[in-house]
């Protein structure tokens, strides 16, 4: 689910923020009565409601499929989805107004998922890895994010117990907000 | 900076990438196959059960209960008498050594060397030989239970209590729990 989300943002959102740059729409919104603001932030939006759609769909076949639950703290497993959305949502509007073309953005987020994904956890148990591997998943935020999913699917902790968790998603989702924001700026100045 | 035209956007946008054929492979079609892989890699599907094959020179009730307790934890269990093929495991699977008689071995106190042979490094190995020191430990529970009931304790009387000992592996813990590997 992890994979697929970011593949969701990172992929199919970068792709079509620029193909929106090339087609000349954002520009064309840039000349509207819209703020600026309001149009970078829509960007923001459209890409976490995309992967947002992509972890129910996720949650609904993992449901229908497979009888997995969210485990005894559905609410909490839905706030990390939102912050895994939030923090690669940044990463996709980044690499949308720096990259050149749809084919640098769908070879690129496709690396960038991949690599996520495989280091963070999401093809094989972070159990079996050495020392030095678990200390790396956990500074990337599909590795924060499946040790979270763990915890309150697999274990049943409290959410109470995801601060740390929370605090970086929260550093990192504004981290690469500031830099969205400022690399897409200048693209529609 | 106006909420409702933010909402319009993003929800244009929202729409138009749900209305591509490559959006919906991609996010609808293409996950699907690959949950099934990797549900099969790492043995999800509770369809397949995992061979056992179980050496047992000369069983008796200690031996038939530790059979017991490997077919109830969902493995598909073969007793030989004694391993004749060439190499140390089975085409498929596992295998476990018993001792002769285990049930007098766990009853006299005498020795007795149970070994789960595996592939170095086989995660499965390990819920293996949780299942097996697991069946051992509740059959010497049992004993115990038995002396303590002045009940007379033979290998014969190695059947299942009618109370017997329940064993539960609950799952728990805090942050950074995986394993060290000087632990495993």
């Amino acid at each position: 689910m992890i994979m697929f989300v970011m593949m969701a943002v990172l992929m199919t959102g970068a792709i079509r923020l620029l193909a929106d740059r090339e087609a000349g729409h954002l520009q064309r919104m840039m000349a509207s009565p819209v703020a600026p603001s309001t149009i970078v932030a829509s960007q923001f939006v459209s890409l976490g409601l995309l992967g947002l759609a992509e972890a129910a769909y996720f949650l609904l076949m993992g449901w229908l499929l497979f009888g997995q639950s969210p485990g005894p703290h559905p609410v909490a497993v839905l706030g990390v989805l939102v912050l895994l959305v939030a923090a690669v949502s940044g990463v996709g509007v980044i690499l949308g107004a720096t990259l050149r073309s749809a084919k640098q953005a769908a070879a690129v987020g496709l690396f960038i998922t991949l690599g996520l994904a495989a280091l963070g956890g999401s093809w094989w148990p972070l159990e079996i890895l050495p020392r030095g591997m678990k200390l790396l998943a956990m500074s990337l935020p599909s590795g924060q994010t499946m040790h979270a999913l763990v915890r309150l699917m697999v274990w049943g902790d409290s959410p109470l117990a995801l601060g740390g968790y929370v605090a970086y998603m929260a550093a990192f989702s504004l981290v690469t907000a500031a830099i969205a924001v400022t690399v897409l700026r200048r693209h529609l100045a | 900076m106006s909420w409702r035209q933010l909402i319009a956007i993003a929800w244009t946008d929202f729409k138009r990438m749900l209305r591509r054929r490559d959006t919906l492979v991609w996010l609808l079609l293409m996950p699907l196959p690959y949950t099934y892989f990797f549900a099969m890699a790492f043995h999800a599907s509770p369809k397949e059960k995992i061979r056992v094959t179980v050496v047992a020179p000369a069983p008796d009730a200690g031996s038939r209960r530790i059979v017991a307790a490997l077919e109830k934890a969902g493995y598909a269990i073969t007793v030989v008498r004694e391993w004749t093929a060439p190499k140390p495991l089975p085409k498929t699977g596992f295998r476990v050594d018993l001792p002769p008689r285990p049930g007098a071995v766990l009853l006299g106190g005498g020795t007795g060397k149970i070994s789960v042979w595996s592939h170095a490094g086989d995660l499965d190995a390990t819920r293996l030989d949780a299942v097996v020191r697991q069946a051992v430990l509740g059959l010497r529970a049992e004993g115990i239970a038995r002396l303590a009931r002045g009940e007379p304790l033979t290998v014969a009387a190695l059947a299942p209590l009618s109370c017997p000992l329940l064993l539960s592996r609950p799952t728990g813990g805090s942050a950074g729990r995986f394993p060290r590997a000087s632990n495993r």
